[in-house]
């Protein structure tokens, strides 16, 4: 019981690392704290459920991935960018009201009834001493640490990744470098946009069926990120786990003594407590204001 | 012989009254307010509506006091408006106090929570404080709902708020009662707009502006910002507590669902449009986001109907078109609605002249 459920929330806790790490990515290359990333999550799945009704779902899959990079590019164009140096209350606002755009999208196109999604790995599990493991969840758990590998091989070995570094890391000794502030800006987002799609696909498979509600997800990457702080890949990683675990555990053993529902919750009150104690993560930069 | 109006004391410069135009203003405004429940005395939807928009305009003026003046993000003002009509309801069924008294309670009951969530801001700021806001309005959401207190909160099915009495007569429950609640929500709102306009022209007011702008700047010049940030939190939820208990007493019933996530984001929605930091822009924001969803409903849901491969209804188009309008607005007029007004007044007043 205990193992099986460390098991389901290293799973779910890898997926969410994997969303985390595209809020990650947004903020630390502009500063934007993106509500509307459980959104894209949704959006994303949704694109491949739709197309999954006319193509091969592999194709359907690279198709989705794409397309979600292309609406992460043009929202960082028509919405953010004219946004650039406004007070953070408008940003966080900014990010609201997409997030409330792309929610009534998906409810007019697609109602608001869970859609079965396509499944990606066959049904059945594998069963070692008595510990069921689905083969989705080991799927979706080796494909969430393959994004993840090629997520920080980007940004370790290639030059748009240094260009990134340097931009999260100096912004104006970055522009003098040469590098174009503008377009790490618009990559960041298309970026982060495709893992969050790959991530709605893989909970898409996990859940079995999609609907608006799946924006919920966005919530844990919020707990996640608190935990590991707002501008640190690693800490995306762990937080990610803490949290997936943190979820499953709670919701085996304290969902019985205090009610349905628990599950959702128990990381958010885990992201208090957090914010109270380390108020910037346990491995974010702490900021030094000044007047 | 000065042509105009030359203001010779900073208390004639702070009036609300400054010019001969708001005095007219005032006695036009307080004899439309005087003169619409008898005009509309037979039509249930329009009285309808002025209750709802005095009611939830409370809360906007609340959380427009607390994100607009005081500079502090909440995304969790629909929970401090559910635990100001569950207070209020609780004690009213269990208790059996009389109206005016739940009333009270509930809004004391929902300050003090807020300055629970009050207490972080010291050290939680922009950001941070959102998603503790965001998180404490999940939490009372799960508390709503959860089935082990569903003896004291009706769980998910709710509760049946008793009727309100003022005076020992009957104002909800009863026939005409929208005509009777006009008597209560909109002198109430009235009284809650001049009392906030008051306070934000106060050196409070002014102490949460310098706060908003830069909190350590406003420390360095000895206001106490911890004090004025929990003046705002409590302030700011003791409105919102007064419009939950008067809209779970309107309605007559209390279900977890009015008081969910999407009614925090609609009040945040409600001073974006109209305005931050502009006690008119709460009431612009607040008429315009309550009447849209109708103006959607029996305009434009018809006449598009058809032509779009989509299923629009209320529940769809309305967060595509408050997401389109909060975002346009933030890139063109950050200000809102009220700033868009003054500009169009400025422009009008010069109007043959550039300059």
């Amino acid at each position: 019981m205990l193992l099986q459920s460390l098991i389901n929330g290293v799973t779910m806790g890898g997926i969410y690392a994997l969303i985390a790490l595209g809020f990650v990515l947004i903020y630390k290359a502009s500063k934007v704290l993106n509500f509307a990333q459980g959104e894209l999550v949704m959006v994303g799945g949704f694109i491949c459920l739709a197309l999954s009704e006319f193509l091969p779902l592999w194709a359907s899959i690279v198709l989705a991935v794409i397309l979600s990079a292309l609406l992460g590019f043009l929202i960082e164009k028509a919405v953010l960018k004219p946004l650039i140096g406004e007070p953070i209350l408008s940003v966080i606002m900014v990010t609201l009201g997409l997030a409330y755009m792309m929610r009534g999208l998906v409810l007019a196109i697609w109602g608001p009834d869970i859609r079965a999604f396509p499944q990606l790995f066959p049904p059945g599990a594998f069963n070692i001493y008595g510990i069921v493991i689905p083969y989705v969840y080991l799927g979706g758990l080796l494909l969430s640490i393959a994004a993840i590998a090629i997520f920080i091989l980007f940004f370790t070995r290639t030059t748009m990744g240094v260009a990134m570094r340097a931009v999260a890391d100096d912004q104006s000794a970055a522009m003098s470098l040469g590098v174009s502030v503008e377009k790490v800006f618009a990559i960041s987002w298309a970026i982060s946009a495709m893992v969050a799609a790959v991530g709605g696909i893989l909970v898409g498979n996990i859940y079995g069926g999609i609907n608006v509600n799946f924006a919920f997800i966005g919530l844990k990457v919020f707990a996640v990120v608190i935990l590991g702080g707002l501008d640190s890949i690693p800490g995306a990683i762990v937080g990610g786990i803490v949290i997936g675990v943190a979820e499953a555990l709670g919701g085996t053993y304290l969902e019985p003594y205090v009610g349905g529902g628990f599950k959702d919750v128990f990381p958010l009150l885990l992201m208090l407590v957090i914010m109270a104690i380390k108020p910037y993560g346990l491995f974010g930069t702490e900021r030094i204001e000044r007047v | 012989m000065p042509c105009g109006v030359f203001k010779t004391s900073y208390a004639e410069d702070m009036a609300f009254i400054k010019w001969p135009i708001h005095r007219i203003a005032l006695v036009f405004t307080l004899a439309f307010l005087a003169a619409y429940p008898f005009v509309f005395r037979n039509d249930i939807y329009m009285l309808y509506w002025a209750n709802y928009i005095a009611i939830f305009l409370i809360a906007t003026l609340g959380i427009n006091i607390l994100t607009g003046y005081a500079g502090q993000i909440s995304l969790g003002h629909g929970a401090f408006m559910a635990i100001g009509a569950y207070a209020s309801t609780i004690t009213a069924i269990k208790l059996g106090l009389p109206f005016p008294l739940t009333t009270f309670v509930g809004a004391i009951s929902s300050m003090l929570f807020g300055l629970i969530f009050g207490i972080p801001s010291l050290r939680l700021k922009g950001f941070y404080l959102a998603i503790a806001t965001l998180a404490a309005q999940y939490l009372v959401d799960f508390l709503l709902v959860n089935p082990k207190l569903t003896w004291l909160t009706g769980g998910s099915a709710g509760l049946v708020v008793p009727e309100a009495k003022l005076f020992g007569f009957a104002i909800t429950k009863v026939a005409n009662s929208d005509f009777y609640f006009y008597f209560v929500a909109v002198p109430l709102a009235v009284f809650f707009f001049v009392f906030a306009a008051n306070l934000t022209r106060s050196d409070v007011g002014r102490a949460w502006v310098a706060i908003r702008d830069n909190d350590i700047a406003a420390e360095i010049m000895g206001i106490n910002v911890f004090k004025y940030k929990l003046l705002a939190f409590a302030i700011a939820s003791f409105y919102a507590g007064v419009a939950g208990s008067l809209w779970a007493y309107y309605v007559g019933y209390l279900t977890p669902e009015h008081y969910t996530i999407a009614l925090s984001i609609d009040f945040v929605a409600m001073i974006l449009i109209g305005g931050l930091g502009r006690h008119w822009g709460s009431l612009i924001g607040t008429v315009f986001v309550l009447t849209l969803p109708e103006i959607l409903k029996r305009a434009i849901i018809p006449a598009i109907s058809g032509y779009v491969p989509m299923t629009f209804t209320v529940e769809s188009l309305r967060p595509i078109i408050f997401g389109a309008i909060i975002i346009l607005f933030l890139i063109a007029e950050p200000h809102g609605i009220v700033e868009l007004l003054r500009k169009v007044k400025e422009y009008l007043r010069l109007f043959p002249f550039p300059y």
